[in-house]
């Protein structure tokens, strides 16, 4: 679904990601993970094209984007959840959501747009509760769920995740984990960079482990968690 | 005595009126972009001797030649932005600042070597008596200032705080890769920020030649002023700017009237010195509207 094809980024000066290939499968959860400067974040920028790609091809759904505006990419059905969440801290979470299907405003009905805005509702109950409320005012689990929200409200074919867990409490990242593994059992191909190397993998179908801009060993997610050499090397032994 | 004062307070309240769309207009590029356009007082000077030319010169009717001056000016605002800030996407702030004042040096030239050096004027939008209150005279053209002016301002408000592309574009100043990651044309936004206050300045431009004159070299101090206003409701807050640029309209005429006309200029600069020592984030700010810009 998504092809990485040996690309080359550069990001302030440095050569972050080296001749990278990675293959994301329709309808899996892919987990990329690797030490702090591994390139993870900037291998998701590149895919949304916020930096922009030296070499290499990406491909989505066969189309080749990389040279595509970040606009065209959400088009496309690619919807990223940045590290740090970046919600429009001044306005309220109905405004976020809205402001999330930004692109649809004038191609999809009214009744529609309040469909996708009950979707999140229903994943998140939360949200609704406070939909009035500024969204800088919410607590570090809500606005992540809000900025899922917001990714969501694109109706993407591929959501991409940069370090959904950082900085929540071991019952939040639950509930969120729990609905990211929903999301792909409605279909809905997942990549996410975590830090909480085991947990993501513990939820993903395949792994990759970056290191200093590239990949250096990927395989199923089982085969890496069993695989001392790397539970050693990433998970904490 | 009374009634002087009163004089002084409402003609304050005229100039302070454009102050405040000046301030306004900052604003605006402030919060998509950052940059100071210093070149938002050669809007206001275009609004009133554009809308002289099509409606002295070329004779047009009163309501073309306004539709057609602040089509003119935003045509104007959009290359603004198109030519000289958008090809430099990501270069340093200070020069894009820069970049402001070469273009109101340049839009300078062209507006005195179109329309020379002398000023301007054409009659008020409605004629009739002057209207007394309390023994102060108003001109019915200041109404008018003050009509449009307080009509701008509110649309503006309702523009971003009640539409989606007001929302849109106050998204991008907060968070421009959010903006991008949701599917926002941030470049558009820009285009549209210099284009609304190009419009905003023209049309306080339009309102006030009637009253004050209008000439070429005008532009620069009324920027001053209505970067004062900004600077003193907080950088980014467009109510804040409005209210700065009413009260530096008042000062200034209270200046002229009970010490010296000659240092009508200077009120706005004391005020700014004394906002920049005193209290950097304005009246009306925190220190959080340093970072959060809200209108």
């Amino acid at each position: 679904m998504l092809d990485i094809r040996d690309i080359n980024v550069f990001y302030g000066g440095i050569h972050a990601v080296k001749g990278l290939s990675i293959n994301i499968q329709e309808k899996k959860i892919v987990s990329v993970i690797g030490a702090n400067g591994a390139g993870k974040s900037t291998l998701l920028k590149a895919i949304m094209n916020l930096v922009p790609v030296k070499f290499g091809e990406i491909y989505f759904q066969g189309k080749r984007i990389d040279k595509l505006s970040t606009q065209e990419i959400v088009k496309n059905g690619i919807s990223l959840v940045p590290e740090g969440r970046m919600l429009f801290t001044h306005l309220t979470v109905k405004d976020n959501l809205l402001l999330g299907a930004y692109n649809y405003y004038k191609k999809i009905t009214k009744s529609e747009l309040e469909k996708r805005i009950d979707k999140v509702y229903e994943l998140f109950p939360i949200l609704k509760e406070r939909q009035k409320q500024i969204s800088g005012t919410l607590s570090g689990g809500q606005q992540q769920m809000l900025a899922i929200g917001r990714a969501l409200m694109t109706d993407p074919k591929l959501l991409i995740l940069d370090e959904p867990s950082m900085g929540l409490a071991p019952l939040v990242v639950k509930e969120i984990f729990k609905v990211v593994k929903y999301l792909n059992e409605q279909g809905m191909t997942i990549l996410m960079v975590e830090q909480n190397a085991r947990a993501a993998l513990k939820l993903s179908d395949y792994g990759f482990v970056l290191e200093v801009g590239e990949v250096v060993t990927w395989g199923r997610s089982e085969e890496l968690l069993a695989d001392e050499k790397i539970t050693k090397a990433y998970l904490g032994g | 005595m009374f009634t002087v004062l009163l004089q002084f307070i409402l003609s304050g309240i005229t100039v302070g009126a454009i102050y405040a769309l000046v301030g306004l207009g900052f604003n605006i590029i402030y919060n998509a972009t950052s940059i100071i356009n210093l070149a938002q007082g050669e809007f206001v000077v275009m609004g009133g001797l554009i809308m002289w030319f099509f409606s002295q010169s070329l004779q047009l009717p009163f309501f073309t030649s306004i539709i057609l001056t602040i089509l003119l000016v935003g045509l104007i605002g959009l290359m603004m932005e198109r030519l000289t800030i958008n090809p430099l996407k990501n270069a340093d702030l200070l020069l894009m600042i820069m970049i402001t004042v070469a273009v109101s040096i340049v839009l300078r030239g062209i507006l005195m070597f179109k329309f020379g050096k002398d000023p301007y004027s054409y009659p008020p939008f409605t004629e009739g008596e002057p209207i007394v209150i309390l023994g102060a005279v108003i001109q019915q053209q200041v109404l008018w200032v003050l009509g449009i002016t307080l009509t701008c301002i509110g649309l503006i408000f309702l523009f971003f705080n009640k539409t989606m592309l007001g929302k849109a574009m106050s998204a991008c100043a907060v968070n421009p890769t959010a903006a991008k990651l949701v599917g926002i044309n941030v470049s558009r936004m820009i285009m549209l920020s210099f284009i609304l206050s190009a419009i905003l300045g023209a049309i306080g431009g339009i309102a006030i030649t009637p009253i004050s004159l209008m000439e070429y070299d005008k532009g620069p101090s009324l920027a001053v002023k209505g970067f004062c206003a900004a600077i003193m409701g907080g950088l980014g807050n467009g109510m804040g700017a409005v209210v700065g640029g009413f009260i530096i309209g008042i000062l200034e005429s209270l200046t002229a009237g009970y010490i010296h006309s000659g240092f009508k200029d200077a009120v706005a600069l004391v005020i700014l010195l004394g906002i920049l020592f005193f209290k950097p984030a304005g009246l009306f700010g925190s220190k959080a509207t340093l970072s959060v810009r809200k209108f």
